[in-house]
């Protein structure tokens, strides 16, 4: 923490840069932006609030004149802990830079500020018969410039991609202040692919101001089916089943029984309580012979001992069929008041095999654990339930957590599929990188801020050896 | 020549059979004129890595090849010491067909692979459509972001690249990403190599993601007095909800190239759109375009499939083939603007090639705003100065329009005369920073890259 005198001086000088309403720093608000949708927490010195490219980059310069640390923060729904002042400093916080600049149809591309909400985004594209593909279960409150950090993808990136593939150009401010244009609405622009290495870069290299997404038009088609199963073995051999028949389906989508009981208790979607798993299927794009392909699939679910199928026959339907899917992190607040929620991603195939050691975990260390997740991608989302004011709980949860990951390591997967490593996967990342993997890593981060100011203690270890 | 204590350590690494100084053999290696002082084939990722590692500290310089087919990318070499040709680096490492993922080293074909993967259970296919069918190997695609048509439907390599393993300047092989469809531990670094010409670092292996080949594949070629007609009909197609796999503008001198030769050297502008999937959705959505394309007045409209199409895409794709064996010192452009710009980047460029009556090969990516044009020489002579006056006007142009051109090919003697990469950007500052820090002693392809790198 900043001596007092220091603080001051900060809070003035940046009030000069973005107005005296613009600047937060009493103790309840340095609190509220001190937190994310993980379990750590810290407070920073002040957190601003600005209004347009200028004023980022004017508080940039004098928070790498000054040496004093930054992160950049959209609605704080971060689940690794990539949105907290780790390091104190200054939060700088997107809220009022949450403008649809442009929406251009021609192009086929959205111009919008980081602070947009990736709804609204739909929102304003749907009526207009196109969508924004990447469509994170958080998107009510997460806003875009959070999906660029993190590289979110959403139940619909197994058919369409994830951010990263549907960014093609930002103006971002580097850890200098400068401002850079990078990509556009054109493709290939030459020379390094600096769009696809700042997407999942958890906001360490360098701030975006501006994006420019790819938009599409909305498929012809959907057809949404729920498929009910009375074993998670089953169903999660079903997922498999699938791809190996040369299907992608746009989603395919896990939720296990705990996690059906707090979605039917909490939203009412329908789902049948007594079901061990149930699959989300989703088919989408030309009407033409989609009956054939839904046939298909379920024909495969059958052989994999379906209990039953159900096709969407509305949209309304098909809206609350996914409300439940969408909702389901929210809903397990009914059963127990916190959760640490594994990332865990492995190859498809070896879903059963890992979704086995992932109930023996729960068995093993006497916790409650959830599963609901794309199974389409092999993206793993144990909710492992506790109670944060019992110590003893938290620190076996914590053992949990690091064994569920490295049991995905184990079988050829990844650490993270989507919602970073942030500060909470600092050391399992020599699970997934070798010491001379990490330190070309580091080179690159020290290319782009070799004084480590921009969101410092994420992602990779600190130049002294060790997380924070 | 290379100094002979060099030669004979790179010997003792991968034995004498597997090094080049004969003038002969190292000429077939040229870039730009720069013949390499030594080439190397290294038979393993081992041996690979310290050939690089031993070249970093005798400050050689160190420039990649697979299959050779686009060495002419870039800039004048500044040096050119090693050649390290990929030619035996090519096992399959593992094929996952049930999991979808395929891992291979640098120096694999992509014809080939693609021919075993579709003999793979129920057939599968790595989504990329790049020129030089028989030539090009993956390592090299990746390095020059290589793409072709149906990058309409299934995107770049950056879209289904799962991984890689990358050997650093320092000879370190290192690995990024993995297996898996998601990712985000750590940077994506797979991101940066790709396109980076050999620039930061050997690419070598990667991990694609698959996709079961579709059930059925069909070609509808429409033939128009005008571009402008054919451009109609692209402008009606893209905003609706159709599925293509491709979409592509020809003009009549670049069609003048395709085979089947019987059909397409009538004077007319092609355009030629792919769609692939399952058949109804196939069958319904050619229909579907003919009568589209009808409302514009084609002078015919016919369509593929089974091997001539196969034999049209693949001449389409290796357009520029016959066309730099009839006019050796041709330059071909890549010219990328805005989706709605493509039309009258199209048009401009016909345009400046007319007043500067140079015989000129235009082909376009309807869908996706990228043009290639290719000015076609057989020397350049007196014609240098208008030569690069019309670059720079279409490069202008380019910019203009809030898009980009790259000179994918062109006689070395006009390179330092021509924006080879396009105008400089802002970017080349950080650009030069991550290559200062990935490759400080600048071993890997001086000069080559944007910004000079």
């Amino acid at each position: 923490m900043l001596d007092p005198r220091r603080r001051k001086k900060l809070i003035r000088d940046l009030q000069a840069i973005v107005g005296k309403d613009a600047v937060l720093h009493t103790a309840p608000h340095l609190e509220t932006y001190g937190y994310d949708a993980s379990l750590f927490q810290a407070k920073p010195e002040a957190v601003v609030l600005p209004q347009s490219t200028e004023e980022v980059s004017a508080v940039v310069q004098l928070t790498h004149r000054e040496r004093i640390p930054i992160v950049a923060r959209g609605s704080g729904t971060n689940l690794s802990g990539g949105s907290i002042p780790a390091a104190g400093g200054v939060v700088i916080h997107f809220s009022r830079m949450n403008r649809i600049l442009e929406i251009d149809l021609p192009n086929q591309r959205a111009i919008v500020e980081p602070g947009v909400f990736n709804l609204d985004l739909q929102n304003a594209l749907s009526p207009l018969g196109y969508l924004y593909a990447p469509d994170p279960a958080s998107q009510k409150v997460s806003t875009l410039g959070g999906n660029l950090g993190e590289n979110s993808g959403g139940p619909h990136c197994l058919k369409y991609g994830v951010t990263t593939n549907h960014l093609l150009g930002a103006e971002v401010v580097l850890p200098n202040g400068d401002i850079l244009w990078t990509g556009g609405k054109a493709l290939d622009p030459p020379g390094y692919d600096l769009i696809g290495l700042l997407v999942g870069s958890e906001g360490t290299l360098a701030i975006a101001t501006k994006m420019i997404l790819r938009i599409m038009r909305k498929p012809e088609a959907v057809k949404t089916l729920l498929a009910i199963f009375n074993s998670l073995y089953d169903a999660s051999s079903t997922v498999s089943a699938i791809i190996g028949a040369g299907i992608i389906p746009a989603t395919l989508e896990m939720m296990d029984r705990l996690i059906i009981k707090a979605v039917e208790d909490s939203i009412h979607a329908g789902y049948p309580l007594d079901a061990e798993a149930v699959l989300i299927i989703e088919l989408d794009g030309i009407r033409d012979g989609m009956d054939e392909l839904a046939q298909k699939i379920i024909e495969i679910c059958r052989r994999h001992k379906v209990r039953e199928v159900r096709e969407a026959t509305s949209e309304e339907e098909r809206v609350k069929l996914w409300a439940g899917r969408k909702g389901a992190f929210g809903a397990v607040a009914r059963l127990r008041p916190n959760y640490l929620v594994s990332d865990g991603t492995v190859p498809r195939t070896k879903l059963p095999e890992v979704l086995s050691k992932v109930i023996e975990v729960g068995k093993k260390y006497d916790l409650e654990i959830g599963n609901v997740f794309h199974a389409g991608d092999g993206n793993l989302h144990p909710l492992i339930l506790f109670d944060a004011r019992n110590p003893d709980e938290l620190e076996r949860v914590h053992r949990a957590g690091s064994e569920i990951l490295k049991a995905c390591a184990e079988v050829g997967g990844t650490i993270s599929g989507e919602h970073g490593i942030g500060a909470e996967k600092i050391q399992e990342m020599s699970l997934v990188f070798s010491p001379d993997d990490m330190a070309v890593m580091k080179k690159v981060k020290k290319a782009f801020d070799p004084l480590d100011l921009v969101n410092p203690r994420k992602v990779l270890e600190d130049a002294k050896g060790g997380a924070a | 020549m290379m100094d002979h204590g060099f030669a004979e350590k790179l010997a003792g690494i991968i034995g004498v059979e597997n090094v080049f100084q004969a003038e002969e053999a190292r000429k077939i290696y040229t870039v730009d004129g720069l013949i390499p002082k030594v080439v190397v084939q290294p038979r393993s990722p081992e041996e690979a890595r310290q050939i690089i590692s031993l070249g970093q500290k005798e400050s050689q310089a160190i420039v990649f090849r697979g299959g050779g087919t686009k060495m002419r990318l870039g800039q004048v070499p500044h040096r050119m010491d090693l050649v390290l040709s990929t030619r035996h680096l090519k096992r399959v490492m593992d094929l996952d067909g049930e999991n979808l993922t395929i891992t291979l080293e640098a120096g694999m074909r992509l014809s080939e692979i693609q021919e075993r993967l579709s003999r793979e259970g129920s057939g599968y296919f790595i989504p990329l459509d790049p020129p030089f069918t028989e030539g090009a190997t993956l390592g090299g695609i990746l390095a020059t972001n290589s793409s072709g048509p149906k990058r309409l439907l299934y995107g770049t390599a950056r879209d289904f690249v799962l991984g890689m393993k990358v050997i650093q300047a320092d000879g370190k092989i290192t690995s990024f990403g993995g297996k898996t469809v998601k990712n985000v531990s750590g940077f994506d670094m797979s991101k940066l190599y790709i396109g980076s010409l050999g620039t930061l670092g050997m690419i070598l292996e990667a991990t694609f993601r698959l996709l079961p080949l579709p059930e059925e594949e069909k070609t509808l070629i429409g033939f128009f007095p005008d571009a402008g007609k054919a451009f109609k009909v692209v402008n009606a197609l893209l905003p609706s909800q159709l599925v293509l796999s491709s979409m592509e503008v020809i003009s009549p001198n670049a069609a003048s190239y395709l085979q089947p030769d019987t059909m397409m050297k009538k004077g007319n502008y092609l355009l030629a759109i792919g769609i692939e999937g399952v058949g109804k959705a196939v069958a319904r959505q050619i229909g579907e375009i003919q009568g589209i394309g009808k409302q514009f007045q084609p002078l015919g409209l016919m369509v593929l499939e089974g091997e001539e199409q196969g034999v049209f895409w693949r001449s389409l794709r290796d357009l520029t083939l016959p066309m730099m064996h009839l006019f050796t010192q041709s330059l071909v452009l890549k010219i990328s603007v805005p989706l709605s710009k493509t039309e009258a980047m199209f048009a401009f460029v016909e345009e400046t090639a007319r007043k500067e009556n140079f015989l000129c090969a235009l082909w376009a990516h309807g869908g996706s705003g990228i043009l290639r044009a290719a000015f076609l020489f057989h020397s350049l002579g007196e014609k240098s100065p208008a030569i690069v006056r019309a670059i720079q006007q279409i490069s202008a142009q380019a910019n203009g329009m809030e898009g980009s051109l790259v000179v994918e090919s062109a006689p070395a003697s006009i390179k330092p005369k021509i924006p080879v990469w396009g105008q400089e950007k802002k970017n080349g500052a950080v650009f030069r920073q991550i290559k200062s820090a990935l490759d400080p002693g600048a071993c890997f392809s001086p000069g080559r890259f944007v910004g000079g790198i």
